[in-house]
């Protein structure tokens, strides 16, 4: 398997290369200094206290988002609701610590039930409109992302905010001690980074040798021979879904529950919900599925990456634009490849007779 | 032999962990049929790919009249004048069948399609070579010689002169395949050349000029049709005695498996299908169904499997009614079901052989606990059906779609006949198997039937459904029209056929 890794690493590799060859190309047409951005973005994400553990709040929410798009991708459905999946887990989180109190270990493992709850929960409902009503997930997800972060912005500022009662300039509401997520020893992170790469462990365990696992990957190689011998390609896409949404509804909960995220030391929840944290988390687990090659484990591999890459922006803030811009050229580059190869089974896939 | 049109010479092509071809030679003459036989994974598609411009060979030279020649592609292949027909076709299906004899080397003016043109030019070359056919149908509509018939067509149109056919009459009835010889015959009488390659050696004697056989990688031996009879020719090709004798029990029916009473059910088009048929298969026997492809063949198979819901009638299996069981449901009765279509239904091609072998057998405790699988296991029942059948491929883990056809096809009917089921529904179970792997499974189905299991037998290949049924039936536009007894000679077999039922 690690050999498997390693190999599945080479085209991402050379992919990288290409991406900041021809992202310095750009930043020396528009008169910039690629070296200098580089080194800053690359010393402060990885010299910094600040820095590293930004890299490991990124890099937990990328690698749970990996997978919630490339679980369900394994049965045939595209995923790319993840966005909004987390979205809804982490404000179903935040309502249940602030509604119903707990004791101590017991109230963030019921927080963390109910987000993946709720991730599956609206994960189920485009998978089940693309396995009985013929409603591609690619076209739902999107939609239903729309309508996760609106809801999200209205719990939080007409249930969450008035309910915490500390109305202040930036509406921050801080999350109760006894439901915040373990903190490790000296990073600003909390315990989801171990809890991501157990998932992943977990993920490629699932799919390769589990009989769910098997019947998710049958379905999606094809689904007609899976269906004469017994496996229903509808059922399984909708739990491939299930599964892949509660996976994110986890990143979201980790969201809110965890230290290290817009409120330093403490944990909050506001300014998530309404688009800044969770922004594009779930277009980057997109991106760092594809350039993982659909491998759970590589996406390990390929979440630091792009979380170095996040973490390391605000120290390159010469001219932040060119920054997103190298960030977009590379992700192409990586991407695309397998992206392409995705799409081109896909419709190989329809018949040719 | 004329005058040399194609030589092939050295050629050297391996896969990983595979020889494919190990020095092949193949001379063709200008206007000949020439017959390539050999058994499963001998490399007959291979050389024929290579050939043909999609694979690249690793050894060899390629002479085209007397000219060394390179081909890197199927493009240059087909500048060069060759086409080829594959085993699984290649028809864009929402295109009409003019649309797809044209593409690629549509007559333009101006860079737009000059369709009157176009038309003129398909009219004169589907009479030239008598391929009969309706130009403004849908490929997608096409029974299956049909579209075969446009395949042709289109690597003509292109320019062949010699044309490859890849087991052209696999997918093909007897009436089919006996039209494509006709055209086989008018098309080098035209001065085309062909390479035919089958399995059915009948057909090697009915249609070619001259033979090369192979095996494993290797030419053993060319020969002049003339020259050649059945035992020479099984023979050379798996290099031992091939007997097609079977070693019948007497025949005992036992107790009722499968009663099929009034059953109708539509097609995709929405057409009737299956039109009230009734029939049974009893413990002990092989019940034969035959008929021309496309007489609701494939409806039955589906609706008796859970894969497609009956429109009326009843099917149960024993004293179960099973019209609306889901397939995992009617699997579980010990049931198994060989698909026709192997590459469609039968295997996950990008699934290895040992993840194949347990398609829809995941769950039981054999292979798994608890629902974590067992890969050991699995393993070992993969080499066991690999072995016992005789599968020619690099290993367990290899792809399926790495496989020759022949082989893909034993491990399915491996995968089927593993479980011991008290009734088996084999379609089409030797479609593209060579002599001996057909004989083989045939004996195979033998074997059940006198172990006292059932088996319904549907089948195009009347010398298949006459050599092993007990009972035969013949479905013709959805109604059994006839039933015939053992012993039943092919001329009755085909005047039912023919649709003047015996009444
Ligand atoms: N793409 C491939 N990768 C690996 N092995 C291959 C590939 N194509 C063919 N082989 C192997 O090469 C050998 C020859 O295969 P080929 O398809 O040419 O056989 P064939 O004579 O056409 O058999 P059949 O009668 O079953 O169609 C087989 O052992 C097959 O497993
Ligand atoms: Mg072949």
């Amino acid at each position: 398997m690690l050999t498997g890794v390693l190999k599945s690493a080479v085209p991402s590799l050379v992919a990288l290369a290409l991406g900041l060859l021809v992202a310095s190309a750009v930043m020396l047409a528009f008169g910039e200094d690629p070296v200098g951005i580089f080194s800053a973005l690359f010393r402060g994400a990885l010299t910094t206290q600040f820095g590293q553990s930004s890299v490991l709040n990124y890099m937990y929410s990328y690698i749970l988002l990996a997978l919630a798009f490339l679980l369900p991708g394994k049965a045939g459905i595209w995923n790319i609701g993840g966005q909004g999946q987390a979205i809804l887990g982490g404000v179903a989180a935040a309502l249940l610590v602030e509604f119903v109190a707990l004791p101590p270990v017991v109230w963030p493992l019921a927080a963390i039930v109910v987000a993946i709850l709720t991730g599956a929960a609206w994960a189920a409902i485009c998978g089940l409109l693309e396995a009985y009503r013929n409603a591609s997930a690619i076209v739902t997800t999107i939609m239903t992302n729309f309508i996760a972060a609106n809801l999200a912005t209205f719990i939080l500022y007409y249930v969450l905010i008035p309910k915490a009662h500390v109305p202040s300039f930036y509406n921050e509401v801080d999350f109760p001690a006894g439901a915040t997520l373990l903190t490790l020893p000296y990073f600003t992170t909390s315990i989801m980074i171990i809890v991501a790469v157990l998932v992943a462990v977990g993920t490629a365990f699932f799919l390769s040798r589990t009989t769910l696992g098997y019947k998710i990957r049958a379905t999606g190689l094809g689904s007609r021979p899976a269906e004469s011998k017994g496996i229903n390609p509808r059922t399984t896409k909708v739990i491939a879904m299930i599964i892949g949404g509660g996976i994110a509804g986890l990143a979201g909960a980790g969201a809110v529950m965890s230290v290290g995220h817009g409120c330093g030391t403490v944990a909050c929840y506001q300014d998530g919900f309404a688009s800044g944290w969770f922004g594009g988390f779930g277009f980057a687990g997109i991106a760092v599925a594809l350039v993982a090659v659909n491998d759970p484990l590589a996406s390990i591999f390929s979440a630091v990456f792009f979380s170095i890459l996040a973490a390391g922006m605000p120290f390159a803030y010469q001219n932040i634009y060119i920054v997103w811009a190298m960030q977009g050229i590379i992700i192409i580059f990586m991407a695309a490849p397998e992206l392409s190869r995705m799409i081109l089974t896909q419709r190989g896939k329809r018949k040719w007779t | 032999m004329n005058e040399t049109m194609l030589r092939m010479a050295g050629i050297r092509k391996t896969f990983p962990g595979v020889v494919a071809l190990d020095g092949v030679d193949l001379t063709v003459g200008q206007g000949e049929v020439m017959g390539i036989l050999g058994e499963n994974g001998a490399g007959k598609s291979t050389l024929m790919n290579i050939l043909y411009g999609l694979y690249t060979m690793d050894a060899g030279t390629i002479e085209m009249q007397g000219k060394k020649v390179h081909i890197r592609n199927s493009a240059d292949a087909i500048g060069l004048g060759l086409g080829m027909v594959h085993q699984a076709f290649t028809l864009v299906p929402n295109l009409t069948v003019m649309e797809n004899i044209i593409l690629g080397s549509e007559p333009s003016r101006a860079g737009v399609v000059d369709r009157g043109r176009a038309r003129a030019q398909v009219l004169a070359l589907v009479k030239q070579v008598g391929l009969d056919i309706d130009l403004d149908t849908m490929a997608e509509d096409l029974p299956t010689g049909f579209k075969q018939r446009v395949e042709i067509l289109k690597a003509l149109h292109r320019g062949a002169k010699v044309l490859i056919l890849d087991e052209p009459t696999a997918v093909l009835t007897p009436i089919e395949a006996e039209e494509l010889f006709k055209s086989v015959r008018r098309l080098t009488q035209g001065g085309s050349t062909v390479i035919f390659i089958t399995h059915k050696l009948k057909e090697v004697m009915a249609i070619t000029n001259r033979i090369t056989i192979m095996r494993r990688g290797k030419v053993v031996t060319t020969l002049d049709t003339k020259d050649a009879n059945f035992d020479v020719l099984a023979n050379a090709m798996v290099g031992r005695q091939v007997q097609r004798k079977f070693n019948f029990g007497p025949y005992k029916p036992g107790e009722l498996l499968l009663q099929v009473e009034g059953l109708r059910a539509a097609s995709k088009h929405k057409t009737e299908a299956l039109d009230g048929l009734s029939f049974s298969v009893n413990a002990g026997e092989i019940v034969g169904v035959a008929g021309v492809e496309g007489n609701g063949q494939t409806e039955l198979v589906e609706c008796i499997m859970g894969l497609m819901k009956p429109t009326g009638g009843a099917i149960r299996l024993g004293t179960k009614l099973i019209n609306k069981l889901p397939t995992s449901e009617v699997l579980k009765l010990s049931v198994g079901h060989v698909p026709e279509d192997r590459a469609l239904n039968g295997l996950i091609l990008d699934f290895s052989v040992a993840e194949n072998v347990v398609l829809g057998a995941t769950e039981s405790t054999d292979f798994s606990r608890r629902g974590v699988m067992a890969p050991r296991k699995i393993r070992d029942f993969a080499r066991k059906i690999v072995k016992l059948f005789n599968v020619s491929a690099a290993g367990i883990d290899v792809k399926a779609r790495n496989l020759s056809g022949g082989n893909q096809q034993k491990i399915i009917v491996g995968r089927e006949l593993a479980g011991q089921p008290h009734l088996l529904i084999a379609h089409q179970p030797t479609r593209g198997l060579d002599v001996a792997s057909t004989e083989y499974i045939q004996s195979l189905l033998v074997d059940s039937r006198n172990a006292g299991r059932g088996v319904l037998l549907v089948s195009a290949d009347f010398d298949e459904i006459l050599d092993l049924s007990d009972r035969i039936l013949v479905l013709y536009e959805g109604k059994i029209i006839g039933e015939l007894n053992r012993g039943a000679g092919i001329g009755e077999l085909g005047r039912l056929l023919g649709g003047i039922a015996a009444k």
